[in-house]
């Protein structure tokens, strides 16, 4: 007989099945089980998906609100206009011939309001008086230069107006203080025809 | 059923008692349990019933936590009995005695008796109990790799040693047990009695 033959047999006694008085602490562990339960199933299937959503949710609304923002600045014209448009609007709305006066810069009246709405065809500077009172007095067309022929002392008392407090060369802050619509205030910015005469330097 | 088959079938159980199923968690229980307390007997003795039940009020807490890392779910749940009986054992700044009731070593199976004598609750608890009396680390390797029945790695994972170190404990440990228990003129209440 081997020295390993009675611890052989020892060894198999403690490695038999559980005995049912070993189990006596099952209900208790299910209970603790079943208590712990809704914390096992429920947590870890929502948590990404909610996760997910939130963020979709607070990406959505943070563009919308930017988005938003941006068009009611626009809109209220708080953000200047971008420095690429001005020295292509100043040519044909010709700021330059006021400028040459002496005066400030030139002011494009209400028209601004205007042009923004019109876009590239109606200059900046130009009024667009209410259809049907321009082609009397201009012609045809709504010629700036024959506005500015006819109503040139409008001119000198726009450029009056003109000279006082300005915010800047914004051109829309300006032409608030001018009644939208009226033809004098677009002959002060009003590019004469090509066989006009640009006023003297002189005055 | 093989040690793989069953191991298979755990995995199943603990795939569907992390889903809430409380059959599953009752069928992990009825599998773990005897192990896990006979092994906590062989380190605090009597206190061994109420670690096990803190044990397992962890285990079904901290289920979804439970990641294989080697040595299985009866590994994750010794380890955490191991954890409690080291802290118990820390604040009674003790090991448990090992004394043997009597009339459990006069029913130690010898070779002739048969396995149905041989598989009962006393013996079991004698077996433990004679385990009990080997140095700790010897102890803890016999009781994971002969009474729950982790392979070497995963003893060593629980113990937090090499597997080597592990084979190396258990073979010393099986070899005194084996002596004590064949020496000639040995009592039943001789085997008890840890060595000096």
């Amino acid at each position: 007989m081997s020295i390993y033959e009675p611890l052989d047999a020892a060894l198999r006694a403690a490695a038999v099945p559980g005995h049912p008085e070993e189990l006596a602490g099952e209900d208790a562990a299910v209970a603790a089980f079943r208590a712990a339960a809704p914390a096992l199933t429920a947590a870890p299937r929502r948590r990404p998906l909610l996760g997910r959503v939130l963020t979709v949710k607070t990406l959505v609304i943070g563009v919308a609100a930017a988005s938003t923002v941006v068009v009611l600045v626009v809109v209220a014209g708080v953000l200047p206009i971008l420095p690429s448009q001005e020295p292509a609007t100043t040519p044909t709305t010709g700021t330059s011939v006021v400028t040459n006066e002496g005066s400030a810069p030139a002011v494009p009246p209400p028209a601004s309001s205007t042009a923004t709405k019109d876009g590239p065809t109606a200059p900046p500077g130009s009024s667009t008086p209410p259809a049907g009172e321009e082609p009397e007095q201009g012609g045809p067309g709504p010629g700036p230069g024959a506005e500015h022929g006819t109503d040139e002392h409008k001119d000198k008392d726009d450029k009056d107006k003109d000279t006082g407090p300005r915010p800047g060369p914004n051109e829309q802050s300006t032409g608030r203080n001018q009644t939208p619509g009226s033809p004098a205030q677009g002959a002060v910015t009003a590019v004469p025809p090509s066989g006009a005469k640009p006023p003297s330097q002189g005055g | 059923m093989t040690a793989d088959q069953a191991a298979a079938d755990l995995s199943a159980a603990v795939r569907a008692a992390r889903g809430g199923d409380e059959q599953a968690f009752r069928r992990l229980y009825r599998e773990v349990q005897p192990g896990l307390l006979r092994y906590l007997r062989g380190l605090v003795g009597e206190d061994a019933e109420d670690l096990a039940s803190e044990t397992w009020l962890q285990i079904a807490r901290d289920m979804r936590s439970f990641r294989d890392e080697g040595a299985g779910f009866r590994g994750w749940a010794l380890t955490i009995g191991r954890h409690r009986a080291l802290d118990h054992l820390r604040r009674n700044q003790r090991r448990p005695a090992t004394g043997l009731p009597v009339e459990l070593l006069v029913d130690l199976p010898d070779a002739q008796d048969t396995a149905e004598q041989a598989i009962t609750i006393a013996n079991t608890n004698a077996t433990i109990a004679l385990i009990a009396t080997l140095p700790r680390d010897q102890a803890e390797a016999v009781l994971l790799r002969v009474v729950v029945g982790l392979d070497a790695k995963a003893a060593a994972r629980v113990m937090g040693k090499r597997p080597g170190a592990v084979r190396m404990a258990a073979w010393r440990g099986l070899r005194t047990l084996a002596e004590r228990l064949e020496a000639p003129g040995v009592t039943p209440a001789d085997v008890c009695t840890p060595r000096k």
